[in-house]
């Protein structure tokens, strides 16, 4: 009996400690998700973009910058710093956005290209011509980038 | 033994049987070890080709396989990663899938633009340099390579997804070259490999045997395996799919088929050959029989032997056909026996005939022995003798007439002449023609006995009757000579008279001597003499015809070379026989010698008169001994009545000597030769 006791509120007490662990764990994501800035490859042309343009991109509503084909990098879905640069630039949220791309789809136009970390998104637009992407600013470190957008 | 064979027709039964037997099993053998091998070397090329096209479609299949996952892979957005050295690791991670995939021995790594190993299945590479660099080239298209570590490189380029198409790297994956192992098929006598022979790559289930691989065949035989092989396709360069066969393998089932072969060959020849020999036996036994029957025939003329007709078959009926021949064939023989009998009968018959007509002295008897012989000989047939007339168709007796030299018709034998056989016919011929020839002969006879009484009588009352007035004549004269006072010319004349009545008279004494010796009356009058006495004989001839030779001056000479040998001779006429010799040398000798030789020799007293005269032409010696005959031109100038010489030989013989006259022709002298027996 004490026995069953014990299991019954092992696994309450076990539930809990899960959901407290969570929980912190979300709030320290919360905290990493810092202020954003959209990074653009050094060939990009230099004119100011507002967020219009940046949601536009996004949104594979536009492409070009002048004669400059833009390849904006996403990051994948999970992560903090794609989920605060869609609420502040896309203004849609996460079932929106994905209603948004299944229609873009079979009109023929795909999502931007998603990496996994920071890191290989600003790898990415060192490298490759006309590359846009989000990173923290605090990633941009030594990188070869050039900010084109502060919110 | 090819006469053997020949002459055997048991050893041809023997022989042709085995030969069909034979030969075909022999064709057999021919084809499967001649053509055999190369059918069979064919029928397993064209066989193991087409196992050949499907592992090399098999092959073809799995690489194709392979380039389309790995141009899946090369087509993945993430692709894209390299240009950030796969720094999240995903190309890794896809590729360490796809590894898991395929099963396989291999590496799967992307190398980037500047051929540095952007991530590896192989984690220990990466970031390193990719060592076969080189090889890579810039071309659009999936490649293979084989390189020397053992591998084949699969390689891919990757274009960017992000960046309009630029070429970002290569995909590439390190294919093992053991991996082909699984398309080798293990089967007994079959090696099967994949070969490349820039790298010396043998992948075989098993090792394979040496071989010489060219470019331009597609097989190698030699030795005790086949070995086939072909480019396996353009995605492996250099890379032969080769099949190696065991030869015994492969002509594992000829070799059984070659020994049951033989083995039924032994077996189908012994059966043939026992089957040869009992046919050959049956069959030849009879024959055998036959000829060793007909060889005897043959050999002891036994005509009636009869052969056993042992079947009904060909044989058979040959031994019968056979006996009837010997039957047909002594009947014949016994006809032939007894036809030959009659005739030899018949033969005897008339020899006996002719032998008693031979003893008939008579017209009459003769004809009365032929009747009665021909009576006896032949009882059933009545014959007789008739004058009829001298066409009759009966056996006409004929006679011939020397006076007028014909022949007269004498008779005729009667009897049922038309219906005789013909051997009768004959026989009754020929005995009128016997009886015609006895009567002839004794016509002849007595007519020759008529004619000689008439000749002797003619020359004895001739001579008897020249001498008288011979003498008569030689009387007056002589009287005249010696008592009547002549004058010169009546004494010259007279004596002339006498001279040709001496001449006369000693040419009738020669005639009557020769009638008489021919008459067979001549005395002679024999004495044993001594040989001195026959050349004391001789000397006193010569002595008397001395003079005649010294007239003519003639070399005349006497050689005798008496031993101590008797013989009976009449003196007389050896006398008479040298006289005449020696006058005749005389006579015909003008100059040179006359010698007379005296010797014995063989028994014999032979007594040679050679003179060195004209001498005698060889084909007129023959007739020189004949009466009245006198040599060439001599008788012209020399005297004589042509009986000298016939007188002398007559008298040689009658004294029991020979008289021969040889000469080497004309003008080369004479020899006589007297040859007297001694005793």
């Amino acid at each position: 009996m004490a026995e069953a006791t014990t299991l019954i509120l092992g696994t309450l007490l076990g539930g809990m400690v899960m959901r407290i662990i969570g929980f912190l764990l979300m709030t320290v994501c919360m905290l990493q998700a810092e202020q954003w800035v959209i990074i653009g490859h050094g060939s990009l042309p230099n004119t100011r973009l507002d967020a219009e343009h940046v949601r536009a991109l996004y949104l594979g509503k536009k492409h070009y910058l002048e004669e400059q084909r833009i390849k904006p990098l996403n990051l994948k879905s999970d992560n903090p710093l794609r989920q605060a640069f869609e609420q502040d630039i896309l203004d849609l949220d996460r079932e929106e956005i994905h209603a948004y791309w299944i229609k873009q789809h079979y009109l023929g136009k795909r999502p931007p290209k998603v990496l996994s970390s920071v890191e290989t998104l600003l790898r990415y637009v060192e490298q490759v011509e006309g590359t846009i992407g989000y990173v923290p600013l605090s990633a941009i470190g030594k990188h070869h980038v050039y900010v084109w957008y502060l919110p | 033994m090819i006469t053997k064979i020949k002459n055997s027709l048991s050893a041809k039964l023997l022989i042709l049987l085995f030969l069909i037997g034979f030969i075909p099993y022999l064709l057999i053998l021919v084809y499967t070890k001649v053509y055999g091998q190369e059918q069979i070397l064919e029928s397993t090329i064209a066989r193991e080709s087409v196992q050949m096209q499907q592992i090399e479609e098999a092959v073809e299949m799995h690489l194709q396989q392979l380039h389309r996952g790995l141009l899946f892979l090369s087509q993945l957005e993430l692709m894209d990663d390299i240009v950030v050295d796969d720094l999240d690791h995903r190309i890794l991670q896809t590729l360490e899938a796809y590894h898991e995939v395929l099963g396989l021995e291999a590496t799967l790594l992307v190398v980037n633009d500047k051929h540095r190993i952007v991530t590896s299945t192989n984690v220990q590479n990466i970031d390193k340099l990719y060592p076969y660099a080189k090889s890579l080239s810039h071309r659009k298209v999936f490649q293979t390579y084989t390189v020397d570590d053992g591998k084949i490189l699969f390689v891919v380029p990757i274009f960017s997804q992000l960046d309009s198409g630029r070429e970002l790297g290569h995909l590439i994956m390190e294919y093992h070259v053991e991996n082909l192992q699984r398309f080798n098929q293990r089967s007994k006598g079959v090696t099967t490999a994949m070969v490349n022979q820039v790298y010396h790559y043998h992948i075989s289930s098993q090792p394979l045997e040496p071989f010489e691989l060219r470019s331009d065949l597609d097989r190698d035989d030699e030795g005790e395996t086949l070995t086939l092989y072909r480019p396996i396709n353009s995605l492996l360069e250099d890379w032969y799919l080769v099949y190696q066969l065991d030869k015994s393998v492969v002509f594992h089932f000829l070799e059984q088929l070659n020994l049951y072969l033989i083995i039924g060959a032994l077996f189908g020849m012994s059966t043939i050959a026992l089957l040869a020999f009992y046919m050959s036996r049956r069959v030849v036994y009879p024959l055998k029989l036959l000829q060793e029957q007909t060889r005897e025939m043959v050999a002891k003329h036994r005509y009636d032997l009869k052969v056993p007709a042992l079947s009904d078959d060909e044989v058979g009926q040959l031994a019968r056909s056979f006996n009837v021949l010997s039957d047909d064939i002594t009947a014949v023989m016994e006809a032939l026996q007894k036809e030959s009998q009659l005739r030899m009968l018949r033969l005897t018959q008339l020899i006996s005939l002719f032998h008693q007509l031979l003893s008939s002295q008579n017209e009459q008897s003769c004809l009365q022995l032929a009747l009665h012989s021909l009576q006896d000989i032949v009882p059933e047939h009545k014959v007789t003798f008739k004058v009829l007339e001298e066409n009759a168709p009966f056996p006409a007796i004929y006679l011939y007439d020397f006076e007028h030299q014909r022949e007269l018709y004498y008779g005729s034998l009667s009897i049922d002449f038309e219906q005789l056989q013909e051997e009768e016919k004959e026989f009754f011929l020929a005995a009128a023609a016997m009886i015609s020839a006895r009567l002839n002969q004794l016509r002849a006879y007595k007519r020759l006995q008529k004619d000689d009484e008439a000749k002797r009588t003619f020359i004895s009352y001739l001579s008897h009757e020249l001498r008288t007035p011979l003498h008569a004549i030689l009387t007056q004269t002589q009287y005249l000579i010696g008592y009547e006072s002549l004058n010169e010319v009546q004494q010259d004349k007279i004596a002339h008279i006498e001279n040709a009545s001496q001449q006369l008279l000693s040419m009738i004494n020669d005639l009557l001597d020769l009638a008489k010796l021919e008459a067979g009356k001549y005395d002679l009058q024999l004495e044993t003499v001594a040989c001195e006495e026959i050349v004391m004989t001789i000397d006193t001839v010569m002595q008397m015809l001395a003079p005649l030779a010294e007239q003519k001056e003639l070399s005349y000479t006497l050689d005798s070379k008496c031993d101590d040998v008797n013989t009976v001779i009449d003196l007389r006429l050896l006398r008479r026989v040298v006289s005449n010799l020696l006058s005749n040398a005389i006579k015909f000798t003008d100059e040179g010698e006359i010698t007379c030789s005296v010797f014995v020799k063989e028994k014999k007293i032979i007594i040679v008169i050679k003179d060195s005269g004209c001498g005698i032409e060889t084909k007129a010696l023959t007739t020189l001994c004949d009466p009245f005959v006198q040599y060439g031109e001599s008788s012209q100038k020399e005297k004589g009545s042509g009986v000298g010489l016939a007188l002398s030989q007559r008298y040689a013989v009658l004294f029991g000597g020979t008289l021969e006259i040889n000469s080497d022709g004309l003008g080369r002298g004479t020899t006589a030769t007297v040859t007297i027996v001694t005793i």
